[in-house]
């Protein structure tokens, strides 16, 4: 079984992982002398990073802050079954149930493997976008009523990367991670 | 959207002719919702339509919230120039390199002068173009001139 597979099958998993220079856990963060964790401080889009040294003294505050990103990220996804067509004033259809079902899917996915988007919001072109925000880096995942799935990462140098894919995989996740967290050549 | 005897008459067509000369630096006016920002107060890339999207020019606006008339006044406003709308893309997708060019439109309506449309000449056109469109017209700067009450 895969890491991602395993993660999913059992999300302790991640927690149980205890080798530093283990590639799958910390091979996205290149460039930082020693595992960094990703916490959630305060604020939605307010993250910071943390030194392995630090982690034991702080792995509730970790935990916490994890689920309450969470709660709010599902709970945005709650609020857009609110919409009705037609919610931007200028025709846009509202997220259908079953993209806001397969919303809900990708965000359980996401959070099983530790990647947090910075928001989830409704999309003028008739769906649900999901948006990281990580430096000058910006990833969306977009997922369209009809369907489609559209990803889309940028540095904002006028050469984005868009490319539709059939399915949120984790391959697909680690992808986006490598992207938000690699160094800008 | 046009229809409404309180807009103001300087407003309303009057005859006026339409005018497709649309310098760079015009700005481009288009109502917004609550739903269009991000928690970090933003405006969300998914806010930014594909076209065919309705503006108000701003050549004959004298307020950015002439865009929300009638009734839209809880509504905000964002806006960017002509110049940052991506002129053409290339959707360089196997064997298919068709080129894909956008532009403004004035389509004045009796109540509503400065009403245009940032169109393609093309009637389908590729996601993957559209959200190229939308992340390049985003990240040129869509400024938000007043936020949803």
């Amino acid at each position: 079984m895969s890491d991602p597979q395993q993660i999913l099958a059992d999300p302790d998993y991640i927690f149980s992982r205890s080798d530093p220079s283990d590639p799958y856990l910390y091979g996205y963060f290149e460039g930082f002398p020693a595992v960094v964790y990703t916490t959630f401080s305060s604020g939605l889009t307010n993250w910071e990073s943390q030194k392995e040294e630090n982690r034991d003294s702080s792995s509730t505050k970790i935990y916490l802050g994890n689920e309450q990103k969470e709660n709010v990220l599902v709970d945005r996804i709650e609020s857009l079954s609110q919409l009705e067509d037609n919610w931007d004033t200028e025709g846009a259809e509202a997220p259908t149930q079953q993209v806001l079902w397969n919303s809900k899917i990708v965000l359980e996915i996401l959070f099983h493997l530790e990647l947090f988007p910075s928001d989830v919001v409704p999309s003028v072109e008739g769906g649900v976008g999901i948006v990281f925000k990580h430096g000058e880096s910006y990833v969306d995942i977009e997922l369209f009523n009809d369907g489609d799935i559209v990803i889309t990462m940028s540095r904002k140098d006028g050469n984005p990367s868009v490319f539709e894919v059939e399915n949120i995989t984790p391959q697909e996740i680690e992808r986006v991670r490598r992207f938000l967290y690699s160094r800008s050549t | 959207m046009c229809e409404d005897s309180s807009i103001p008459d300087r407003l309303k067509r009057n005859g006026r002719p339409v005018d497709n000369q649309f310098s760079s630096e015009e700005r481009l006016y288009r109502r917004i919702t609550s739903e269009s920002l991000e928690s970090d107060d933003s405006l969300t890339k998914m806010a930014v339509k594909f076209p065919r999207c309705s503006v108000n020019r701003g050549k004959y606006c004298e307020h950015p919230t002439d865009v929300l008339y009638p009734d839209y006044f809880h509504l905000g406003v964002a806006s960017y120039t002509v110049g940052s709308i991506p002129k053409e893309l290339i959707l360089e997708q196997n064997h298919d390199n068709r080129r894909f060019a956008f532009n403004v439109q004035h389509i004045p309506c009796e109540n509503m002068y400065p009403h245009s449309h940032v169109c393609s000449g093309h009637k389908r056109v590729p996601k993957s173009i559209k959200s190229r469109f939308r992340i390049l017209l985003w990240e040129a700067g869509i400024q938000i001139d007043k936020r949803p009450d």
